[in-house]
C-alpha cells in the first residue's frame, strides 16, 4: 500500500530532510517517489534501505549529472526521483553502508554549492521586496502589505537558513586544517 | 615552482592509485580501499567520483575503451599516475621514519 506525504524543507535543511527519509525507512515506510513537497511511500521492510539526498552541478537531465548517476548506480544506488537540481538516492542496507561523501572537502563542496544557489536568490529576492514596500507605499492597499510583510519574512528565512550552511561550512573549513 | 604534484595526497587518491595498478571498476575501488585497509576506510561513491574526475583531468589515471554500454567503466593508472604514487610513498616513508624517531615504533 502507498502512502502520500506532504512536508516541506528548505534546501539548508537537506540533512533533516535524510533523517526524516531515514526514519520513515526505519517505520517500513520506503520512498518511491518525490515530486517537491509531495512523498510517496510504499510499505516495506522496515530499516531495508538507506536515503540520501544530493544537490547537484547541474539539472539531472544533464549530461555531466547523468554520468555521475550512472556511476552512482554501478554502486548499488538507485535514484528514486528529483527535484529542480536535488535527486533523491537510496541504497540497500544489505549491501552496506551508504554515504555520499567521506572526506571534509567533498563535504565542503556540497555546501558551497547550496550556498552560492542562495547567493544567487538572495539579490532577487531582496530587490523584490524593495518593490513590494515601495509600491504599496505609493498605493496603500491591504493586499500589497501583506505581500510585502510575507516576502519580508521569506528574505529574512533565506538569510537565515544562508547563514546556517555558511556556519556549518566554516566549522568544516577549520577542521580541514587538522584532517581530511 | 607551479606544481601542485609535490604536496601530499589525500588518502583516498593514494589509494586510489594503488589499487589501479591494475583496472578496476568505482565500484571495485570502493570495495578493495576497505579491504586493503581492513574496514577502517569506507570511500564514498560522491567523494570518489570527485576524485576519479579530477585524477583523470591531471592526467594520473585514464578510463579503459567501454567494451559496451552496459558494462561498468574501468580505469587504469598512467605512468604519471606511478611516478606521483612513487614519491608519495617516500613521502609517507619519511612520516613514519621520523614519526617511530621520536614517537619510537616497535
Amino acid at each position: 500500500m502507498s502512502i502520500i506525504k506532504y512536508k516541506w524543507f528548505w534546501a539548508w535543511d537537506f540533512n533533516k530532510e535524510e533523517e526524516w527519509l531515514n526514519e520513515m525507512s526505519e517505520k517500513g515506510l520506503q520512498l518511491t517517489d518525490v515530486k517537491a513537497i509531495r512523498y510517496k511511500f510504499e510499505e516495506g521492510r522496515k530499516n531495508e534501505y538507506t536515503y540520501r539526498i544530493e544537490m547537484l552541478d547541474e539539472f539531472p537531465s544533464n549530461k555531466k549529472s547523468r554520468d555521475y548517476i550512472r556511476f552512482l548506480e554501478e554502486t548499488g544506488v538507485e535514484m528514486i526521483g528529483c527535484y529542480l537540481r536535488w535527486i533523491y538516492l537510496r541504497k540497500k542496507k544489505s549491501e552496506g553502508e551508504f554515504d555520499l561523501f567521506s572526506d571534509l572537502d567533498s563535504r565542503i563542496n556540497h555546501l558551497t554549492k547550496i550556498l552560492y544557489l542562495l547567493a544567487f536568490i538572495m539579490p532577487l529576492e531582496l530587490l523584490g521586496v524593495i518593490n513590494l514596500w515601495r509600491s504599496y507605499s505609493s498605493v496603500n492597499d491591504a493586499f500589497g502589505l501583506i505581500v510585502a510583510i510575507l516576502n519580508s519574512i521569506l528574505a529574512v528565512t533565506i538569510i537565515m537558513g544562508g547563514s546556517k550552511i555558511y556556519n556549518h561550512r566554516k566549522k568544516l573549513k577549520e577542521e580541514r586544517c587538522l584532517h581530511e | 615552482m607551479g606544481n601542485n604534484d609535490s604536496v601530499a595526497l589525500t588518502e583516498a587518491v593514494y589509494y586510489i592509485l594503488l589499487i589501479l595498478y591494475e583496472p578496476m571498476h568505482g565500484y571495485g575501488i570502493m570495495q578493495k580501499i576497505e579491504e586493503l585497509s581492513s574496514g577502517r576506510v569506507k570511500l564514498a561513491a560522491g567523494t570518489l567520483y570527485g576524485a576519479i574526475n579530477t585524477m583523470l583531468d591531471k592526467d594520473w589515471i585514464q578510463a579503459l575503451p567501454e567494451v559496451s554500454s552496459s558494462r561498468k567503466k574501468e580505469y587504469i593508472i598512467t605512468e604519471r599516475g606511478k611516478q606521483v604514487a612513487a614519491s608519495e610513498l617516500i613521502r609517507l616513508q619519511e612520516l613514519v621514519l621520523n614519526g617511530e624517531e621520536i614517537i619510537g615504533g616497535e
